[in-house]
């Protein structure tokens, strides 16, 4: 424990710039008068989080499969969701959410696919959060709905912050953006339940290195399934319309 | 990144606890921010020392623990009556 204000940083992050706002070794005069502690112990997200569960046991009481897709900005989510509905077409029922900073072009493009989707313009907000979708969900009816896809801001750092309700994460990386990425932005990856590589018609002409993206994949989300896809030529696709329909298995309790 | 908008959070739930227990001042608060939680605890101790001027939490001392989850907790105050 720091001798000066009492704190216990661990040793690697203990640079003592906390010295503003109160003086050390001197005399402070707030303890002057008495004081006592109020224990608190809640989490600083638990007004996203009491949302979050509200909108889990919505989905869950109209058995509705909510997922969440992270990504950076041009990794292709609003194409794959695109051709996945079009995968889906007759075997399920699917609504979007998208969230974007500006423009609803992802939204009319997934309506142009023949199902709901609605837009949640977060103005200057770079991820979506609990309360945009519970706003949101007002404008769809889950009764008939089979899938939830939830098209998050483009961002790789902002959204994992943030529990939306979802069942799963599905992070999406593009073949044109790196192999390093996974390392560089690992508190996003290790939330991934699938990681899609998308793009992978283009592999060839970016000189992708496969084996060294899928290293540091399983480096940052040792427990992701790993799909590779390209909503171009369809390759992939299959198998990803199976880890699909396979989240909709309900879990067995014995 | 968000430490303002999650400063903000936690100026609300500390003084809403404060003023639950008729506290006056807020005189310091203990935070856990989780390596894993995206939040970055210098950055996060700035926007709150920032937005706490002019609020019962003016000037009060801010501890920070650092774990290796995912947590971002608010786990106490210390307050005054007066």
């Amino acid at each position: 424990m720091c001798e000066h204000c009492g704190c216990t940083i661990t040793e690697k992050a203990h640079g003592h710039t906390h010295g503003h706002g109160h003086g050390h070794g001197r005399h402070h005069h707030h303890h002057d008068h008495p004081s006592r502690e109020i224990e608190v112990m809640q989490s600083i997200l638990s007004r996203n989080d009491r949302l979050a569960e509200r909108n889990r046991g919505m989905f869950m009481a109209h058995h509705v499969t909510a997922i969440n897709f992270m990504s950076s900005p041009g990794s292709g989510k609003t194409m794959l969701l695109e051709k996945t509905i079009e995968g889906l077409r007759g075997s399920a029922q699917c609504a979007v959410l998208v969230g974007d900073l500006a423009t609803d072009n992802d939204a009319k493009r997934l309506q142009a696919c023949g199902v709901p989707a609605i837009q949640i313009s977060t103005g200057t907000t770079c991820h979506l959060d609990a309360h945009m979708i519970h706003h949101a969900l007002e404008e769809i009816d889950l009764t008939t709905l089979d899938f939830l896809f939830i098209e998050n801001v483009g961002n790789l750092v902002c959204p994992a912050s943030f529990d939306l309700g979802e069942q799963s994460r599905v992070v999406i990386l593009s073949v044109t953006e790196g192999e390093d990425k996974p390392l560089k932005y690992p508190v996003l990856f290790h939330q991934a339940d699938v990681v899609l590589l998308t793009k992978t018609d283009l592999a060839e002409a970016v000189s992708f290195k496969r084996a060294e993206a899928l290293k540091n994949i399983r480096t940052a989300a040792p427990h992701a399934r790993i799909l590779d896809v390209s909503a171009v030529t369809s390759e992939g696709m299959g198998a990803w319309m199976t880890v699909l329909m396979n989240m909709r298995q309900p879990v067995m309790v014995s | 990144m968000h430490e303002l908008g999650l400063a903000q959070e936690t100026l609300d739930l500390a003084v809403a606890a404060a003023e639950k227990e008729h506290g006056a001042k807020i005189i310091s608060l203990r935070i856990e921010i989780g390596a894993m939680s995206g939040v970055e605890p210098e950055a996060f101790r700035f926007a709150l020392e920032t937005i706490a001027g002019n609020t019962m939490a003016d000037h009060a001392t801010i501890i920070i623990e650092t774990t290796e989850g995912r947590e971002l907790n608010l786990l106490s105050l210390e307050v005054n009556h007066v």
